[in-house]
């Protein structure tokens, strides 16, 4: 695996967003890897900041938000390309699934046209062609009677299949990386496993990367390789699904794992408090606050990431607080 | 953002970019306006932060709006209170000078110059606003208390009430105010046993009940459409499913809960009623306060004439007045608006 | 569509009754035709009176009267003005001519110069000319119409003329031509309808720059526009197919509607521009009590305010596909 080739590349990338109540740092220095034919889950709670590192590696942020750090993407630089770089850069190299497929949408376009828009705008071809493209990658998401469809509105489309829309556009310029934004929170239940099942069916075929960004660990566990778990704009563990799931080391991956609802758990068991407030993040572990092993060593420095059992945490203490019998 | 027991990880919707700044914002430096928006479902009980005391608050932090107040207040004071800015008595005529016996230009002696009676026109600005003026504010009261009533009534109970308020309403709105009052005026200057009630035609108070037979019907819409999306919502369900009465719900619960877009319906009410006081005064339909004493409307309605021979300050000062007042009332209805509704506010940015 | 425009139609005239109706009964109450013929005629004889309430349709109850009216109307046999005797139909159509040769033209220029104005500032929010622009546009809804006019008359009567030193006003302030001109001459039109284009205009802007801004903004914040971008479709592009389009969908429905408030705004100006069209046509009947000038003008105002409703749903299901006429 160490030997694929790494396809998304974001260094230190750290946010800010300016406010007349001060500087909000929503992402804090955050490593990610993703690499070639892989799909990387990112867990995190709202304000993690999860989202805001790929609006930024989009470009999607607004222009107030101060974005450092670097992102490539085969080795491009994306952080500092002027606009209209960027703008070839994005749905060609990088491209992403958003979270409310109806609103996502332009209501009042039909859904080829949508689809077209986004072949057309990297590539030199007729409308017809375009559109002759797209009703071919409706049929590739599953969409029934694609030509039919395709010359429909939103409205009038079900959930799923809106968001099987949005995906059709994702991976119209067969991008290197495919972000998707919690892209079945939306959903019921039933059609959420659908679009899961698309979207793997989709990197497979095409051998995409994909990250998969939710606050559903159950959906990671499920389809995603490798697992990114952020808290307050860090990365606070890493590494692939199953050490993860077998042996978490944070205390917030713990927490997460210890609110998930399983088969012959009895009782979930929430963590307590609320997330920081990130105009003014506290001290050291970000997690403290919440968390029930700290100690005075966890207010020192912020603490970085550090490989243990295969995973790599950022807790000061994971080594004490590995359960007996694992280390 | 309040809530304390988050489950962690389960939060069904990540915040968005564009969102991020603002919901902090929001958060932080106002935890009330982001209360006051949502706790008006919850915060029923608690009077702690009653959504009124939060528009205050947040009103007052609106520079333009704090100013416009202040300016209006002033207007209103000196129009209220004519003597204190006036230096002449109303229609008391300025001893001829050795230029002018009338329609003397702006000068130490008449700030704003005389009319065709030679009297101080600085004066009779303040004058003229004070029926001006007294006709919005009890055009106002009177619209928005029963359209309040009768929109609230329609909203709340539905049905045959609420179809002919809709159909009355649908049939005035489609016509330009300034025929439906006209046509309205000599209808109601008719009727006899209405005359005994609404005076003589050329009267302030028919003017005032003219205006404000007008004037209910956009309120009771408002208030009408603010009391059925309310109606659906859980604390009334909640009310009503104790047992809570329709009156209680309605003046307890409907009611306190529109009172930011009755609030906004006031000022505009009395804006509307300023201007069509001055508007039909304007073409001569307006009332007459009796000798001597003038409206804003008549004082530009009789500048009409002094346009074509050059009396500018005859039409410059009313006009002025008239406008700084509305802008005014505008800019201070406005401020209403965000300070019930941030989340109107935010959206503007 | 066409099925839905006609069983509009159909229930325009169902309607028009109704309206027609109720409004016969006010005017009728407000301003009985007797009284206004015996005001300008105080030395008709009884007979004559008679005569003329049986030609005019004056006899009988107010509902048979209607009915009377109704009949005369429908078979354009609209009689004549009391005031003057003359032919209500011929007055008519030309006062509609001149109105809707200012209507149409100060719509025009203010839909033009509002929406523009509305989008260059919310594609600078919080800019100097955002800010300039909203501010002017709360002054321009604050000023009423015949205060603008009056002080335009004001300045290009008097002002302008004495501080240039010319001879006559730079711009025409009153009429539609120069006394005792005849026939047609462009140039001379235009110049009589630049105040009052820019008085109806003005309140045009100042009301619909405020609902393009807001429109435009709140598409500006919305998800598709976003999915736009992460498409990397031109920025160009995502104004004037995404957010302009959308945009634009509230603002044509309530253009449309809006005839009411627009009328109104051309009854002031004509007034005071002593331009004869509609408005100053209503305002003349009103004054003389002329009810057979009235009513046919109040029939057009209601058919005017009908099909404009019909229009404006019409624009709403063509730009809006999730609207459907049925």
């Amino acid at each position: 695996m160490n030997d694929a080739q790494t396809v998304l590349e974001i260094r230190d990338l750290r946010v800010t967003f300016p406010t007349e109540s001060g500087a909000v740092q929503a992402v804090r220095g955050v490593d990610v890897t993703v690499r070639a034919g892989e799909m990387l889950g990112v867990v995190g709670e709202s304000g993690s900041g999860k989202s805001v590192t790929f609006l930024a590696a989009m470009g999607l942020l607004p222009k107030s938000a101060k974005i450092e750090g670097s992102v490539k993407v085969h080795g491009h630089e994306l952080v500092g390309m002027n606009n209209s770089e960027m703008r070839k850069q994005r749905g060609k190299r990088i491209s992403m699934i958003f979270q409310d497929p109806l609103s996502a949408l332009n209501p009042t376009h039909k859904i080829g046209h949508q689809v077209s828009e986004m072949i057309r705008s990297h590539n030199d071809v007729s409308k017809a062609a375009a559109w002759d493209r797209s009703v071919e990658l409706l049929d590739i998401v599953g969409i029934p009677q694609p030509r039919t469809r395709a010359s429909q509105y939103p409205h009038e489309f079900s959930g799923g299949m809106r968001q099987r829309v949005m995906i059709a556009i994702a991976i119209a310029n067969d991008p290197d990386v495919l972000i998707a934004d919690e892209p079945t929170t939306a959903l019921d239940v039933t059609v959420q496993a659908q679009i899961l099942d698309v979207i793997q069916d989709i990197q497979h075929k095409f051998h995409a990367s994909v990250v998969f960004i939710t606050h559903d660990l159950g959906v990671v566990a499920r389809i995603a390789d490798r697992v990114q778990v952020m808290y307050a704009g860090r990365s606070v563990e890493r590494g692939d699904v199953d050490s993860i799931f077998r042996n978490p080391t944070h205390p917030y991956t713990r927490g997460l794992l210890a609110s998930l609802p399983a088969l012959g758990r009895e009782r979930l068991t929430p963590i307590p408090g609320a997330p920081p407030n990130m105009l003014r993040p506290p001290s050291g572990c970000a997690f403290r606050p919440r968390c029930p092993y700290a100690e005075e060593i966890c207010a020192g420095e912020i603490p970085e990431l550090h490989p243990l059992l295969g995973l790599e945490t950022a807790c000061v203490r994971a080594e004490e607080l590995l359960p007996e019998g694992v280390a | 953002m309040t809530e304390i027991d988050h489950t962690p990880g389960l939060d069904s919707t990540e915040v968005h970019s564009a969102e991020i700044a603002q919901a902090i914002e929001a958060n932080t430096d106002a935890d009330l306006s982001g209360l006051g928006l949502r706790d008006e479902s919850e915060g029923v009980g608690g009077e702690s932060l009653s959504p009124f005391r939060l528009a205050l608050r947040h009103y007052k932090r609106n520079r333009v709006a704090m100013v416009a107040l202040i300016v209006l207040l002033i207007v209103m004071l000196m129009c209220l209170f004519p003597s204190i800015p006036a230096r002449y008595g109303e229609a008391q005529r300025l001893p001829k000078t050795a230029s002018t016996f009338i329609h003397a230009p702006p000068s130490a002696k008449a700030w704003f110059g005389t009319d065709d009676l030679n009297r101080d026109l600085f004066s009779r600005v303040f004058y003229g606003g004070r029926i001006s003026i007294m006709i919005g504010i009890a055009v106002a009261l009177i619209a928005c208390t029963v359209g309040t009533i009768v929109g609230a009534l329609a909203g709340y109970l539905g049905g045959l009430l609420d179809d002919i308020l809709m159909r009355i309403t649908d049939i005035f709105l489609a016509f330009p105010i300034l025929v439906s009052l006209l046509v309205l005026r000599n209808v109601l200057a008719e009727i006899s046993f209405i005359k005994v009630i609404m005076g003589d035609k050329t009267s302030v108070r028919f003017m005032v009940l003219l205006l404000s037979a007008v004037g209910w019907m956009a309120v009771a819409r408002i208030v009408r459409g603010v009391v059925l999306s309310l109606k659906e919502r859980e604390f009334i369900e909640a009310s009503r499913s104790v047992g809570a009465s329709g009156p209680r719900i309605m003046f307890r619960h409907l009611i306190p809960n529109a009172l930011g877009p009755i609030m906004v319906s006031l000022s505009l009410s009395v804006v509307g009623a300023i201007l069509a006081e001055s508007t039909l005064s304007f073409f001569g339909y307006g009332p007459s306060p009796g000798e001597g004493r003038t409206t804003w409307g008549l004082l530009i309605a009789q500048s009409k004439s002094g346009v074509l021979s050059g009396y500018w300050w005859l039409v410059v000062f009313p006009c002025a007045l008239l406008v700084i007042t509305i802008v005014a009332i505008n800019f201070v209805g406005d401020g209403l608006r965000d300070a019930f509704d941030p989340k109107a506010d935010m959206s503007r940015a | 569509m066409i099925r839905f425009v006609a069983r509009r139609l159909m229930w325009t005239i169902p309607t028009l009754f109704i309206i027609t109706f109720l409004v016969f009964i006010a005017i009728r109450i407000g301003t009985d035709p007797v009284q206004s013929y015996l005001r300008l005629n105080p030395r008709a004889t009884p007979a004559k009176i008679l005569q003329y309430k049986q030609t005019n349709g004056l006899t009988g109850n107010i509902v048979s009267q209607y009915f009377s009216w109704l009949h005369h109307f429908v078979t354009f046999n609209w009689g004549r003005s009391i005031k003057g005797s003359r032919p209500v139909w011929p007055e008519l159509k030309a006062a509609m001519a001149n109105t809707i040769v200012l209507g149409t033209l100060a719509t025009s220029v203010g839909l033009f110069f509002g929406l523009a104005i509305g989008i260059f500032s919310a594609m600078r929010p919080r800019s100097l000319f955002d800010q300039t622009s909203t501010t002017s546009a709360f002054v321009g809804i604050s000023v009423p119409p015949y205060v603008s006019a009056i002080l335009l008359q004001l300045f290009f009567a008097i002002t302008l003329t004495r501080w240039l030193g010319l001879s006559k006003p730079l711009l025409p302030t009153s009429g539609i031509y120069p006394p005792g001109h005849k026939g047609f001459d462009l140039i001379l039109r235009i110049k009589y309808l630049i105040l009052p284009i820019t008085v109806v205009a003005i309140q045009i802007i100042a009301v619909y720059s405020r609902y393009m801004r807001a429109s435009l903004l709140e598409v500006k914040n919305s998800d598709y526009l976003r999915t736009a971008r992460a498409k990397g479709v031109s920025e160009r592009r995502i104004l004037v197919r995404h957010a302009l389009r959308n945009a634009l969908i509230p603002i044509v429905t309530v253009a449309a509607i809006d005839i009411g408030g627009i009328i109104g705004g051309l009854i002031i100006t004509e007034r005071i521009f002593e331009n004869k069209g509609m408005g100053d046509f209503f305002l003349t009947a009103y004054t003389n009590g002329d009810f057979p000038q009235l009513m046919p003008w109040m029939v057009f105002v209601v058919l005017g305010v009908i099909l404009a409703n019909l229009l404006a749903d019409v624009l709403y299901a063509v730009l809006d596909p999730r609207i459907r006429l049925d």
